[in-house]
C-alpha cells in the first residue's frame, strides 16, 4: 500500500490502473501530445503548470488567479512534444461563471479557438480530496483520457491523512500520481503517466445511478448524442444540465434540448427525484464511499495554525485593524525603504546624462537625449525601488494566503454596497493594474455584478499612479512623524489608496441601485491555509513586475518622452538672447506646439488651480499615467539632474505674471485626487470594451466609465482646490 | 538641414510611429473577445 510517507513512486505500476500496465512508453517522433490542466481553485494548478513547462505564470495562495487559458510545453519522456494548456480553476463543470465556461468548452472540444486535449490532467488537492473528486468525476466522464495529480501531498501528510493510492486508482479507473508541485516532486512519474494515459481507453463513469432516473435521462442523452457528443460525455452533460439554471453557449442550437431537459425533469419528479439535486446526490454518495475505502486519518482533525491565526485575522474588530496596520506598514515602507536605492539610481542617471551631454556637440540631438530621454525616462525610472517594494509586499500577502482573508473581511462591506464578495479579488488585482483586475471579474457568475465590478476596478490605485503620488508627496508633504513608524508622507499615500477604494465601493453601490439593479448573492469563499511564502516565487514575481516597469519605461514612456520633447522644442521661437535663460525657455515653451496646446486647454484646468504646464502633462498622461512625471521632466528641462531636481523645481516654480508659487501643497493634493479618479489608460479602456460584451455595448460601457471617472476626477480636484482656498490653505 | 536635425527627425518619426501603433493595437484588441491583455498593459 502506498502511503503519504512514501515518496511519489517512480514505478509506473503504482500510478496507472492495473489493466494498463503493459502499455509501454514509445512513440518518439509522433505528433505532439495535447494536455489540458484543470482543477479546483487554489490546488496548485499553475504551480504544477510552471513546474512542467518552465514558464512563470502568476500564482497566488487564493482562488481565481488564473482566469485565462495559458499554453506552454515540455519534451515528454518518449521524446515527443507535450503542449500543456492551463485552464481557469473550477469547482465543477457546471459552468456558472465565464471562466468555468471556458474550461468546459475546451474539454468538450467545443472551443473553436483551441484544440481538444488528448489527455486531461486533473489537479486535486490531496488534503481536500472529497471536494476535489466532484470535478474529477465529471471530467472522467467526458470521454477523454484522464490523469489525476494528487497535489499538495505534503500538506495532506502533515494533516495526518493517509491515502491508499493504488486503491484510489482502482476506484477511479485512471492513472493517479502524488505530487508536490512547489518542490517539483512527482513530475517525472506524472510526465510518464500523461504519455501512458494517451494510449489507454477513455475512462467512464464509475458509479451507477438509480434505474428510474437513468430511464428518465435516456431521451436527453439521446438528444445530446445526436448533436455529436460521445455517449459518455452525453451521460455527464445530461446529469449536469438538470442542475443548471441556463444552458451554456456551447450547447446553444442543440435541437430540442430545452424540451428534452424539461421532459427529463418532469419524469424525474414523477418518480420521486429532485432534478436539480440529482447530480450532487449521486456523485457525493459515490465519492463518500471512495473516500471511506481509500483515505484514513491518523489523528482527528483539530485546530491548526491557520485556525489560530484566523481567530485574530478574521475577528470583527481585530481583523480590520490588522488589515489597516498592514497597509500602513506597506505604504510607509514604500517611502522609507526606497530612498537610498532611489538616490543610487538618480546618481547613475545623472552621471550617464552628464557623460552623454559632454560627449555630444551642442544642438538639437543633444537636447533630445538630455532633455527628452534622460529627463523624461530618467524621472520615471527612479521609482523602480518603490515598485519593487510595493510588489514584494503584495506578493507576500498573496502567497501567504492573507489576501483571501482580506476578501473575507471586505465581504460584509461588499454586500452592503450590493456587490458580490467575489468582486473584491478583481479589485485587489486592480492595485497592480486594472487590466488583470477587469479580467479577473470572469470569476463572477452574475453578469450585472460582473459589469458593476468592471466599472469600478480602475478606481483602485494601480502601480502607474505610484510615480505621480510619490513625486507630489515627496515634493509637498513633509516627512513629519504622526505615530511611531508612520510619517505624514506614508499616511498621505495610504489615504490616496483608501480614497480610491472607498469611492469605488460608493460608485458600485450607485450602479447596483440604478443601471445594474439585482439581488445580492452570498459569497462562498475558500480560505486557504497560511503558507510560508517561497522566497523563489516571491522573488520571481517582484522581478517580473520590475521587468514590466522597465519595459514600459524603455518603450512607451521613452517614445512618448521623445514625441513630447519634439512638441516642446518645435517650432523654434526667435527669442532675445540678452534675456535670462529661464525667460528664454519660457518663451520657447510658450511658442512650441506643446505650449500652444497647453494654452488651448488651460481654461479647462484653470478652475483646478493648474497652469498650462500641468494641463498639458495631464493631457499627455492619457496614454500612460507615468507620462505625467516624464512630461514634467521634459517641460522643466531638468536634464540630467533627474527627479530630485524636478522636485526642487516644482517647489520653487513661480507664475511669471503674478509671482505666486505654481505648486502649493493644496494643488499637489488636488492633482493626486485627480489621478486617483481619472481613467487615463488606453489598455484599460480596450479591456473594458471587450469584457463588457464587445462591440457597441462594450464601447458604451467603456465610454460611460471614462466619462464618469473624468467628471469625478475634475469635480473632486475642483472641490479640493476651491474648498482648500476658501479655508485658507491656498498659499 | 544639418545632420543632427536629420537624426532628430528620424528618431521623432520612429517614436511617433511606435506610439501610434501601440495605441492602435490596444484599441484593436478590444475587438478580440477571447484574447488576453497586450504586452503593453503593464499587468504581467
Amino acid at each position: 500500500m502506498s502511503t503519504l510517507q512514501s515518496p511519489p513512486s517512480p514505478d509506473d505500476s503504482a500510478i496507472i490502473p492495473g489493466n494498463a500496465n503493459r502499455v509501454a512508453i514509445s512513440g518518439a517522433g509522433r505528433d505532439a501530445l495535447r494536455v489540458a490542466i484543470i482543477g479546483n481553485p487554489n490546488t496548485g494548478k499553475t504551480t504544477l503548470f510552471n513546474a512542467l513547462t518552465g514558464l512563470r505564470q502568476r500564482v497566488g495562495n487564493f482562488a481565481g488567479v488564473t482566469v485565462e487559458r495559458v499554453e506552454g510545453g515540455f519534451k515528454g519522456p518518449d521524446g515527443r512534444r507535450v503542449t500543456v494548456l492551463d485552464l481557469p480553476g473550477s469547482y465543477s463543470l457546471s459552468a456558472g461563471s465565464p471562466d468555468e465556461q471556458v474550461a468546459l468548452e475546451v474539454l468538450l472540444g467545443r472551443d473553436a479557438d483551441r484544440w481538444r486535449p488528448d489527455v486531461v490532467l486533473v489537479v486535486a488537492d490531496a488534503s481536500h480530496l472529497e471536494r476535489n473528486l466532484f470535478l474529477a468525476s465529471q471530467v472522467i466522464e467526458l470521454g477523454v483520457p484522464v490523469v489525476i495529480a494528487l497535489n499538495q501531498f505534503d500538506v495532506a501528510e502533515a494533516e495526518g491523512l493517509r491515502i491508499d493510492v493504488p486503491e484510489l486508482i482502482h476506484e477511479l479507473g485512471v492513472p493517479i500520481v502524488p505530487t508536490v508541485a512547489k518542490r517539483g516532486e512527482g513530475l517525472e512519474p506524472l510526465k510518464r503517466a500523461l504519455i501512458i494515459a494517451a494510449e489507454l481507453p477513455a475512462p467512464a463513469r464509475q458509479f451507477s445511478i438509480p434505474e428510474p432516473a437513468q430511464d428518465a435521462l435516456a431521451p436527453l442523452e439521446a438528444c445530446l448524442v445526436a448533436d455529436g457528443l460521445s455517449a459518455t460525455a452525453a451521460r455527464m452533460e445530461a446529469l449536469r444540465l438538470l442542475g443548471m439554471q441556463r444552458v451554456g453557449p456551447h450547447l446553444d442550437g442543440v435541437p430540442g434540448l430545452p424540451d428534452a431537459i424539461k421532459a427529463a425533469s418532469d419524469e424525474l419528479r414523477s418518480v420521486g427525484f429532485v432534478p436539480t439535486r440529482l447530480e450532487s446526490e449521486v456523485r457525493y454518495a459515490w465519492i463518500a464511499q471512495v473516500i471511506e475505502r481509500t483515505v484514513t486519518r491518523a489523528r482527528p482533525a483539530g485546530y491548526n495554525v491557520s485556525d489560530r491565526i484566523d481567530r485574530f485575522a478574521l475577528h470583527r474588530v481585530w481583523g480590520p485593524l490588522i488589515f489597516l496596520v498592514l497597509m500602513m506598514v506597506v505604504f510607509q515602507a514604500v517611502f522609507s525603504w526606497a530612498t537610498p536605492m532611489m538616490d543610487g539610481i538618480e546618481a547613475i542617471i545623472a552621471a550617464a546624462g552628464r557623460a552623454v551631454g559632454t560627449a555630444l556637440p551642442e544642438g538639437d540631438l543633444r537636447s533630445l537625449i538630455v532633455d527628452g530621454v534622460f529627463a523624461g525616462v530618467g524621472s520615471v525610472l527612479v521609482f523602480l525601488p518603490q515598485i519593487a517594494i510595493l510588489f514584494a509586499f503584495i506578493g507576500l500577502l498573496e502567497h501567504s494566503g492573507y489576501m483571501a482573508r482580506a476578501a473575507f473581511l471586505m465581504d460584509r462591506i461588499m454586500r452592503r454596497v450590493g456587490l458580490h464578495g467575489k468582486s473584491f479579488i478583481p479589485m485587489l488585482s486592480g492595485y497592480a493594474c486594472a487590466v488583470p483586475g477587469i479580467m479577473a471579474t470572469r470569476t463572477i457568475e452574475d453578469p450585472k455584478d460582473r459589469l458593476a465590478t468592471i466599472m469600478v476596478v480602475p478606481l483602485m490605485s494601480c502601480s502607474a499612479r505610484l510615480p505621480v503620488y510619490t513625486l507630489l508627496i515627496g515634493a509637498f508633504v513633509p516627512a513629519t512623524s504622526i505615530v511611531p513608524g508612520l510619517t505624514l508622507q506614508g499616511a498621505t499615500m495610504l489615504f490616496m489608496y483608501l480614497l480610491g477604494t472607498v469611492v469605488a465601493l460608493a460608485v458600485a453601490a450607485i450602479f447596483k441601485r440604478t443601471l445594474l439593479k439585482g439581488p445580492v448573492r452570498p459569497m462562498i469563499l475558500e480560505l486557504p491555509p497560511y503558507r510560508f511564502p517561497s522566497l523563489k516565487s516571491l522573488g520571481i514575481s517582484v522581478v517580473q513586475r520590475c521587468q514590466l516597469f522597465l519595459q514600459r519605461a524603455g518603450t512607451v514612456i521613452l517614445a512618448l518622452s521623445i514625441v513630447l520633447w519634439a512638441m516642446a522644442t518645435y517650432p523654434k521661437a526667435s527669442v532675445d538672447a540678452s534675456l535670462p535663460v529661464e525667460v528664454q525657455q519660457e518663451q520657447q515653451l510658450g511658442y512650441s506646439v506643446l505650449g500652444r496646446i497647453g494654452h488651448g486647454i488651460e481654461p479647462l484646468v484653470r478652475p483646478l488651480g493648474y497652469d498650462w504646464k500641468i494641463g498639458v502633462s495631464i493631457a499627455a498622461s492619457f496614454a500612460a499615467r507615468e507620462v505625467f512625471v516624464s512630461t514634467m521632466g521634459t517641460i522643466y528641462g531638468v536634464g540630467t539632474e533627474s527627479e530630485q531636481a524636478l522636485t526642487t523645481r516644482l517647489q520653487s516654480e513661480r507664475n511669471p505674471v503674478t509671482g505666486k508659487r505654481v505648486y502649493t501643497p493644496l494643488i499637489a493634493v488636488g492633482l493626486m485626487v485627480f489621478y486617483v479618479f481619472a481613467l487615463m489608460c488606453i489598455s484599460t479602456i480596450a479591456v473594458t470594451v471587450r469584457e463588457a460584451g464587445g462591440g457597441r455595448i462594450g464601447w458604451q460601457w467603456a465610454g460611460l466609465q471614462f466619462a464618469y471617472m473624468l467628471a469625478l476626477a475634475w469635480g473632486s480636484a475642483w472641490l479640493v482646490y476651491a474648498g482648500g482656498t476658501a479655508l485658507g490653505f491656498g498659499g | 538641414m544639418n545632420t543632427q536635425l536629420i537624426v532628430v527627425a528620424l528618431i521623432v518619426a520612429s517614436a511617433l510611429f511606435f506610439v501610434a501603433r501601440r495605441a492602435w493595437r490596444s484599441i484593436a484588441a478590444a475587438r478580440k473577445p477571447k484574447s488576453g491583455c497586450g504586452s503593453d498593459c503593464g499587468c504581467g
